[in-house]
C-alpha cells in the first residue's frame, strides 16, 4: 500500500526520557491503524509528531511525500487545518456554538461561504445520525452525541488523514461503537487514512492493524500463523 | 447451557419436529457447538417422559416418521422458571493461559511474550467478529458482542499481569 503519511526514525526526548526512541510508522490511504500501548508509552507523542503539532528531535515525518520539518509552523498549521482532521477524547467542541456551527468551523476557517458550510455540516451530522441536534448546543446533547459531532467536525472538510486520540475514552460501550463506526466508515468512503491512539483492544479491533508502543519503541504483531 | 430447556424454549413458539428444531437451535445457539440429530430426538423423548412436551402428530410419509411435539403447561412453567432465575456465578477455574504464564514465571521463560502473543490472538479474534458485524442478524451480533466482552475481560487481565510481571517474577522464584 502506498503510504500517505510516514515517520522514520522518530525520536522525541523530554529531559532524560525518550518518549519516542527510534519509531518507524506508516499508514496508507483508506487504512485504519491503531496505535496501542500503556499510559506513558509515547502513543500521544507519536500522534503529535505525525500530525505536525510537535516536532521530533530526530527523524522525519513525511505527508504526501513532503517532509513536515521542511515546513515552517505556518505551513504545518495550514496542513492541519486543510488536510488533517482531529478527534480527541473529550470532543473539545465550542460550548457557545450549536453542533452545526461547531462542525462548520473548519470550513469557515478555510474560507468556505457560510451557506455552503452549513449545508455540508448538516449533511455530515445527518450521516452521523444527529441531524435532529444540529441547532442544539453541547450542553443540550449527550456525551455520545457531542462526540459524534466532534467526529463530524473532524471529517467535514474531507481530510486525508484523521487523527483520533482515545476517541471513545469518555463514552459507554454502545456510544463508543457508534463513534468508531463513523470514523471507520469515513475512512472507507473518503479514502482517508486514520490513526487511532488507544489503550483499549476493543478500539483496536476496529482498525485493520495495530502497532504497540512500549518504552518508546514500536512492536508490530508477530505472525500468528499456527 | 441446558439443551433440553433451550429446545423447550424453541418449541414454545410453535409445535415442531426434531429436524426443524435442530436447525432452529443451530442458527441461534449452535455456532460453536451444533446439536447432533440423535441428541435432539433423545432430548424430545426425555421431555415427553417428564410431561413437558407432548406428541401432537405423526406424519408418516416417505422415509422415517416425523413426530411433531408441542410444549405443555408444565413445560411452559419450567421454561419460565429457567429464563427468570439468575445465572449462578461460580468461581472461575484458572485458564490454561494463567497456568502457562505462571509456569513461564517459575521457569524463567519470557512470560511477557506469552502475554503478548495471547493479546494479539485475542485482538485478531475481536477484529474477525467486528469485521463481520454488519453481515449478521441482530441475534448473531449480540452473540458476537458476548464473545467480545469475554475477550475484553481476558485482555484486561493480560494488561494487569503485564504491568506486574517484574514483581511477580521476583516473588515466585
Amino acid at each position: 500500500m502506498d503510504s500517505v503519511l510516514c515517520g522514520r526514525g522518530l525520536v522525541r526526548r523530554f529531559g532524560e526520557r525518550a518518549a519516542l526512541d527510534g519509531v518507524d510508522f506508516e499508514v496508507g490511504r483508506g487504512e485504519v491503524v491503531a496505535v496501542m500501548g500503556p499510559s506513558g508509552s509515547g502513543k500521544s507523542t507519536l500522534l503529535m509528531c505525525l500530525a505536525g503539532i510537535d516536532v521530533p528531535d530526530d527523524g522525519v515525518v513525511e505527508f504526501d511525500g513532503k517532509g513536515l520539518s521542511t515546513m515552517n509552523e505556518r505551513g504545518r498549521a495550514e496542513l492541519r487545518l486543510r488536510r488533517f482532521g482531529f478527534v480527541f477524547q473529550f470532543g473539545e467542541l465550542v460550548p457557545e456554538l450549536t453542533l452545526a456551527e461547531n462542525v462548520s468551523l473548519p470550513l469557515w476557517l478555510t474560507g468556505t461561504p457560510r451557506r455552503r458550510a452549513t449545508a455540508l455540516a448538516r449533511r455530515m451530522l445527518e450521516e452521523l445520525g444527529i441531524l435532529e441536534h444540529a441547532d442544539h448546543r453541547t450542553s443540550e446533547v449527550s456525551g455520545g452525541e457531542a462526540q459524534r459531532a466532534a467526529v463530524a467536525r473532524a471529517l467535514v472538510h474531507r481530510p486525508e488523514v484523521v487523527f483520533a486520540d482515545e476517541p471513545t475514552g469518555a463514552l459507554d460501550t454502545a456510544n463508543g461503537e457508534l463513534v468508531l463506526e463513523a470514523i471507520v466508515a469515513a475512512a472507507a468512503s473518503r479514502d482517508a487514512a486514520v490513526v487511532i491512539v488507544t489503550h483499549e483492544p476493543r478500539v483496536a479491533a476496529f482498525a485493520q492493524r495495530e502497532v504497540t508502543l512500549r518504552d518508546g519503541r514500536l512492536h508490530e504483531p508477530a505472525s500468528l500463523l499456527p | 447451557m441446558s439443551v433440553p430447556l433451550t429446545i423447550l424454549g424453541l418449541l414454545e413458539r410453535e409445535p415442531a419436529h426434531g429436524y426443524s428444531l435442530k436447525h432452529a437451535y443451530d442458527k441461534r445457539f449452535g455456532q460453536v457447538r451444533p446439536l447432533r440429530f440423535g441428541q435432539v430426538y433423545a432430548t424430545l423423548t426425555r421431555l415427553e417422559r417428564d410431561g413437558w412436551v407432548t406428541l401432537v402428530s405423526v406424519d408418516s410419509g416417505e422415509g422415517p416418521d416425523r413426530k411433531t411435539y408441542a410444549i405443555t403447561p408444565d413445560g411452559v412453567a419450567a421454561l419460565e422458571e429457567w429464563i427468570r432465575a439468575p445465572e449462578h456465578t461460580v468461581p472461575q477455574a484458572p485458564s490454561s493461559l494463567f497456568v502457562r504464564v505462571v509456569l513461564a514465571l517459575l521457569s524463567g521463560r519470557p512470560a511477557a511474550d506469552v502475554l503478548e502473543t495471547q493479546q494479539q490472538a485475542h485482538i485478531a479474534r475481536m477484529r474477525e467478529i467486528t469485521t463481520r458485524r454488519h453481515a449478521v442478524d441482530a441475534v448473531e451480533r449480540l452473540a458476537g458482542d458476548f464473545e467480545i466482552a469475554h475477550l475484553e475481560a481476558d485482555l484486561r487481565w493480560i494488561e494487569l499481569a503485564g504491568v506486574r510481571l517484574d514483581d511477580l517474577a521476583r516473588e515466585v522464584r
